[in-house]
């Protein structure tokens, strides 16, 4: 029986487990269209808590597998028409669902997402995340752009077919995830907050320095197949897009070379030059030549800084 | 609660009834040498109908949501608590001893990532089809690629091994078992007893869910990606010990020089041809020899299941069209 949206909760253990199962519980949606999945991870029971009698409820403990591995776990149990995967220490604000129900009824994109609003461990708001972000945005996604999953429900037929979170990857699994969903599906976003998540959360078990290979190889893999350029092409809308396809390609080519892959870095830096030649008259542009020389920022936290920033001054 | 154990049986089921004769056959082993469990992955989409070995406190039941069998094996092991991992399917079984067999392997090899045995191959009349046993230990990258079958209902992989390179392929269906095999021989060694420990029932009413039309293609994609791996051509070299495997190591690259020149992957088939170029050079005072040749021929894969299948078909017409050969 098909129910619309299943929440999956990866936990270590922490207390703050109860406070992420709870924030799902309390939405507004009808309490037979959605289930919540806690995939204990910790290696040991969790503790006794009243949210385990919920009848929306389900723990299945997994052996210290790692986050990707766990959430894919409980991704094949899941019922729902969409996933949504929360963390542990973050929580849903009290209307997420509602507004990304709403979304999913007049968008047919594969990935829904809202605004997040970040916070430090004494829950304290430091930025928020509107990445006005919609469509196709592939090449946005693989210069380094990259959505929270916190905030967003994922249709499970295509997280499915995609082939889930990449096991191997722990730390950037959520950005591959959204590159790869992206090389045939478009993503929308509700202007409202969905989310509240840590940052830099405590005892954070990722260990965000053990795979950074493994992410390039991801990355290049994304690059190898089939429609990747034409798709990356017809994601770039101005003349600084075109420039980071351009960067995407040249990095790629670096790689390889670094990496003793002398034909693969022929084939990118093949690429490279269309993609300059496709730039056409973006080539006498400050922004095209910008976009190949900077390294990525993510213009959703720049933008939630200098809002920060001025509200801060503003109240001075 | 989690205290580790030493073997996890893994059976993705669909329901079939032939389940109860899986799981009873791992469940009724005579051994105490170590903790087992069985993990029953549930994959119909509807709950299991109950049974008396349910109550076993070595079983556990998950239910998943039909993603078919990778993404249901990975959830299995992603529960499993055994050192080693086997993975079943609910129409195979294992016979007495297996588990004594594997114990004693694995305390002789304790390197090894994957230990196999023989299986037999029957029919619903118990008849014996074949018995295989390819009896390749060590570094056997070169003929696991080359097609030398180690089958997945005989073996256990050393856990660690398995998640160390991701599990199974979710887009591989049908061969991801020997995908995984292949992928197992590049990370480390192989180790076999003579020992027949499994079962294959494979006769005329043999029903499967799975699509084996896919196997060629996936093939062909499964080695692609493994050949593209840092190290691989070394390993292949260090691996490959007679006339015959160099010989089926270069027909792996001349194969996947022509699927990626089908696939318009033009620098990718630049890079397999060259190796290939580089591997007849190596070979160079083989080529004279009848296994080289016999190892580049299409189809001469003795120890593989889809060998002994066809020629199974020959006799029977049995599923021919669907366990084509994979070169």
């Amino acid at each position: 029986m098909e129910i619309f949206i299943t929440t999956v909760i990866p936990t270590i253990g922490r207390s703050s487990v109860k406070q992420a199962v709870e924030s799902v519980l309390a939405q507004s949606l009808p309490r037979g269209e959605f289930e919540v999945i806690v995939v204990n991870d910790s290696g040991s029971s969790l503790l006794e808590a009243a949210w385990q009698k919920s009848e929306q409820v389900k723990v299945i403990n997994t052996n210290k597998r790692e986050r990707s591995v766990a959430r894919n776990t409980g991704a094949t149990m899941a019922r729902g028409k969409y996933l949504h995967f929360l963390d542990d220490d973050d929580w849903l604000a009290p209307d997420a669902y509602q507004h990304l129900w709403e979304l999913s009824q007049v968008s047919p994109a594969k990935w829904l997402y809202g605004m997040t609003q970040l916070v430090d461990r004494q829950h304290h708001p430091l930025i928020q995340l509107r990445h006005n972000l919609h469509g196709n945005c592939f090449v946005q996604a693989m210069s380094g752009e990259w959505i929270p999953l916190q905030a967003s429900w994922i249709e499970r037929e295509t997280f499915m077919r995609i082939g889930g979170f990449n096991p191997l990857l722990a730390g950037p699994e959520d950005i591959d995830l959204l590159r790869r969903l992206l090389l045939e599906e478009e993503i929308a976003e509700t202007p409202n907050i969905v989310a509240h998540v840590i940052m830099a959360g405590e005892g954070s078990t990722t260990n965000y320095a053990r795979h950074p290979r493994s992410s390039r190889w991801a990355r290049e893999a994304i690059l190898e197949t089939t429609g990747a350029y034409n798709r990356i092409v017809s994601s770039a809308v101005n003349s600084f897009w075109h420039g980071r396809i351009s960067r995407v390609y040249l990095t790629s080519t670096m790689w390889n070379l670094q990496h003793w892959r002398p034909f693969t870095a022929m084939g990118r830096m093949l690429f490279f030059i269309v993609a300059m030649l496709h730039g056409g008259t973006d080539l006498f542009t400050k922004d095209f030549w910008q976009a190949v020389v900077k390294p990525y920022a993510s213009i959703a936290f720049e933008k939630g800084h200098g809002d920060a920033k001025r509200k801060k001054q503003l109240e001075l | 609660m989690n205290s580790e154990i030493l073997f996890s049986y893994i059976i993705p089921t669909i329901g079939r009834s032939s389940l109860e004769i899986a799981a009873n056959s791992v469940l009724s082993q005579d051994f105490s040498q170590a903790d087992f469990e069985v993990i029953v992955v549930n994959d119909s989409g509807v709950p299991l109908q109950k049974a008396d070995w349910h109550d076993s406190p070595r079983v556990k039941i998950m239910n998943t949501n039909r993603c078919e069998r990778s993404l249901a094996r990975n959830s299995g092991a992603a529960v499993a608590r055994g050192r080693y991992l086997a993975f079943l399917d609910d129409d195979d079984w294992i016979l007495p001893g297996a588990l004594d067999a594997f114990w004693e392997l694995a305390n002789r090899y304790p390197s090894a990532v994957w230990l196999y045995g023989g299986i037999q191959i029957l029919d619903e009349q118990n008849h014996v089809l074949a018995e295989i046993n390819s009896n390749l230990s060590g570094n056997c990258f070169a003929h696991i690629m080359g097609g030398a079958w180690a089958p997945i209902q005989a073996s256990l992989i050393k856990s660690q091994a398995f998640f160390e390179i991701g599990g199974f392929n979710p887009f591989i269906c049908g061969t991801e078992d020997e995908d995984l095999c292949r992928r197992t021989a590049y990370y480390g060694e192989f180790a076999n007893t003579p020992n027949v420990v499994a079962c294959l029932f494979r006769g005329p009413t043999w029903k499967t869910s799975t699509n084996y039309l896919r196997a060629p293609e996936d093939t062909k994609y499964s080695r692609d990606l493994i050949l593209s791996k840092p190290g691989v051509f070394q390993r292949l070299r260090a691996s490959a010990s007679s006339s015959y495997t160099w010989g089926r190591v270069l027909r792996v690259y001349v194969s996947t020089l022509t699927w990626n020149l089908k696939k318009k992957r033009f620098f990718t088939a630049l890079s397999r041809f060259l190796y290939s170029l580089t591997l007849l050079g190596l070979s160079i005072t083989q080529l004279f020899s009848r296994e080289y040749w016999a190892g580049l021929r299409a189809d001469h894969v003795p120890e593989s299941l889809h060998f002994v299948m066809k020629n199974y078909d020959r006799k029977t017409h049995f599923r021919a069209d669907d366990l084509n050969s994979h070169d």
